[in-house]
């Protein structure tokens, strides 16, 4: 793999106030909602970077906040080796053309009422690319690109005349249309059918070798984090619990959170009816708002001790291989039973 | 063993403006008491639509355009809606919606949504007990007693869950039909909720339908499989006849199966099978899986498969594989 580092991310945050108006001028405490409370991470140029996690994990806001569709309350975005926190109107423009997004709902994430070269085109025309007679050409292109063929007969059509996962590859056509070094793909597939979502994957993996290509892959779904991305982050209430290389993480995992969250996995194949499901978790997520005291998994985890609450919380610790995890009593763990 | 279910031929069509849509075409199964029948299939195969119809309640302009449907023998497709909601459902049929967590009236504690419902069905039933039978169900799905005096928005999505499964069991009903019960729910939720099905199970001994389109979740769940597509059932088995097998399955199933990513066996091609479901406004003459199939034949195309016996308990609709 190579060492060339196309995205950084140092202990980023995102606050959201909770009050707001009357009520937050006059409040003693300000309340917020740490939806990513100091994250760091780096993604090497031609990688998949999947990033894991439920609802709350603050996942879809790291990749908002990747975008820059969000402004940080702290930390640093660094692409390229320049940063990019802050930038504004110009600069920020300019790194749009670098960094796209596709979202996860192909029905909410394109205008009704446009056609779909009015989709394809609006970006080029944003960033006031080509004629249009080049937004023509490159349109057809990039339909033929995501095997959406003959491309004449679809641009003239509305979105509501093409499957999900025909309106999901416009999408992925629209994502690459400005020739983007990252994409940032936030559950691309999970609303697609199962027997076209390898198809779109594959799409997406050959895209990535035409284009050098990063993604950035968020998703609740470890299977096919698995199969699509290179390496992962598991996220927990704003924080990365552990990180690595996919197959280290998967096989060998460490932190409580991350061993919960495999065992809970399903998988098609026979002989499962009778077995419970070994999840060793209790309790439900806590409030963003309210963030548990030392390592923030401890409420819910079934091997915390004093220390756990009590210490200040617990920084990632490398445990070699590029693989890291926040678990400071991982020594004492028990084994990982893999209900496989 | 009994036949608690038993579907024959069902046919229900959507009568639309702009013709009629053949979404369940002739479909036959049963389901024994005790047992759990997954039916699999993905957007637009009928799986729902079939689980409207064992209620009586296709959506309308959805209506029962054939066949039979037996619950202990007698024959709901033929009841009139007053007979359905005083005899049928909630007592012998119940059901858990997709997404119904997200359907909890607001401004309706959990206690008293369910006595609405109880008292609905059984207007004579006494307070106390039916306070009782409430918490004893809230229990029994893993929520405490507290929860009785509790609004939706103040449960998680988990918990939500938990009450709608409690909804759809504490009358008693002889089978439960659950249309995709931890679809948008956590990972880690998800398995809390199977475990909570697997531990239902041997406790109430209801026969159940599991509607989904993961095959992952109904593995867990279902002792049979049913498979639908385009409207029809393209195989039925027990969950050992077709997990883990190479051949001797229905193309389809064969592809679906090949197209779900394994967690603990990392594969570097994941199948897919190209193409879209046939529109069933005008459905295809032959086999409804002729267009995107790897293993056709000439006749496929021009003649629908019956769906035959290849071992015991294991039916396939297919020209080449029975």
């Amino acid at each position: 793999m190579n060492n060339d580092i196309i995205l950084k991310v140092e202990n980023l945050k995102k606050l959201f106030p909770v009050q707001h108006g009357l009520e937050a001028l006059i409040a003693k405490e300000k309340k917020y909602v740490h939806a990513v409370d100091g994250i760091s991470f780096e993604v090497k140029r031609g990688e998949t970077f999947a990033i894991i996690g439920e609802s709350g994990s603050g996942k879809t806001t790291t990749g908002k906040l990747i975008m820059r569709l969000l402004e940080p309350t702290d930390g640093k975005i660094i692409f390229n080796d320049k940063d990019i926190t802050h930038i504004k109107g110009k600069e920020l423009k300019e790194y749009r053309r670098m960094c796209q997004m596709i979202f996860q709902d192909p029905y909410a994430s394109m205008n009704p009422r446009f056609k779909i070269k009015k989709v394809l085109y609006e970006p080029l025309i944003i960033h006031r690319i080509g004629d249009l007679k080049y937004r023509e050409d490159l349109s057809k292109e990039l339909l033929r690109n995501v095997k959406i063929v003959p491309p004449e007969e679809y641009l003239d059509r509305f979105p509501h005349m093409l499957s999900g996962g025909q309106r999901q590859r416009v999408a992925i056509a629209r994502g690459i249309s400005l020739k983007p070094q990252i994409v940032v793909a936030d559950e691309p597939v999970s609303m697609i059918d199962l027997s076209t979502r390898a198809e779109i994957l594959a799409m997406m993996r050959s895209l990535q070798k035409d284009m050098n290509l990063t993604y950035i892959y968020i998703t609740h779904d470890l299977s096919t984090a698995r199969y699509f991305a290179d390496r992962v982050a598991v996220m927990y209430l704003g924080k990365i619990v552990e990180m690595g290389n996919i197959d280290e993480v998967i096989d060998n995992p460490v932190h409580p959170y991350t061993r919960t969250l495999i065992n809970a996995v399903c998988e098609p194949l026979p002989g499962k009816v009778k077995v419970f499901k070994d999840i060793k978790i209790k309790g439900e997520i806590p409030s963003a708002a309210k963030i548990p005291s030392g390592c923030r998994f401890h409420t819910r985890c079934l091997f915390a001790k004093e220390e756990c609450w009590e210490k200040e919380e617990p920084q990632l610790i490398d445990i070699g291989n590029g693989h890291s995890h926040s678990c400071r009593r991982y020594k004492e763990l028990p084994e990982f039973v893999c209900n496989k | 063993m009994d036949k608690i279910l038993k579907i024959e031929n069902l046919k229900v069509y959507y009568y639309t403006s702009s013709g009629i849509v053949k979404a369940v075409d002739d479909i036959s199964f049963d389901l024994s008491k005790g047992e759990t029948l997954g039916l699999v299939g993905e957007s637009g195969c009928g799986k729902t639509t079939t689980g409207f119809a064992l209620l009586g309640m296709p959506t309308p302009p959805g209506k029962i355009a054939g066949g039979n449907i037996f619950i202990e023998n007698e024959n709901i497709a033929r009841f009139s809606e007053i007979e359905l909601r005083r005899k049928i459902r909630w007592k012998k049929i119940s059901m858990v919606f997709q997404g119904a967590m997200n359907c909890l009236t607001p401004v309706y504690t959990v206690g008293n949504l369910m006595l609405e419902t109880l008292f609905q069905h059984y207007p004579d039933f006494d307070k106390k007990e039916a306070n009782k039978k409430i918490i004893k169900y809230l229990n029994l799905v893993g929520l405490s007693d507290d929860i009785f005096g509790r609004y939706p928005h103040e449960l998680s999505g988990g918990m939500k869950q938990r009450v709608v499964i409690a909804m759809a069991l504490f009358l008693e009903p002889h089978i439960v039909i659950l249309d995709e019960p931890t679809t948008g729910l956590d990972v880690v939720v998800q398995a809390q909720i199977l475990n909570l099905i697997k531990d239902l199970k041997q406790k109430i001994n209801v026969a159940s339908i599991f509607i989904t389109h993961d095959l992952a979740t109904e593995a867990e769940i279902a002792d049979r499989l049913c498979v639908m597509y385009g409207g029809k059932i393209m195989e039925i088995g027990l969950n050992e006849q077709i997990y883990g097998r190479n051949e001797g399955i229905h193309p389809y199933t064969e592809k679906l199966l090949k197209a779900t990513p394994l967690l603990h066996h990392k594969v570097d091609e994941l199948s897919f099978i190209p193409g879209t479901p046939p529109d069933l406004l005008n459905p295809p003459k032959g086999c409804r899986f002729y267009d995107r199939c790897h293993v056709r034949i000439d006749k496929c195309k021009d003649q629908e498969p019956p769906i035959k016996e290849v071992e015991k308990n294991h039916y396939i609709a297919c020209w080449v594989r029975s």
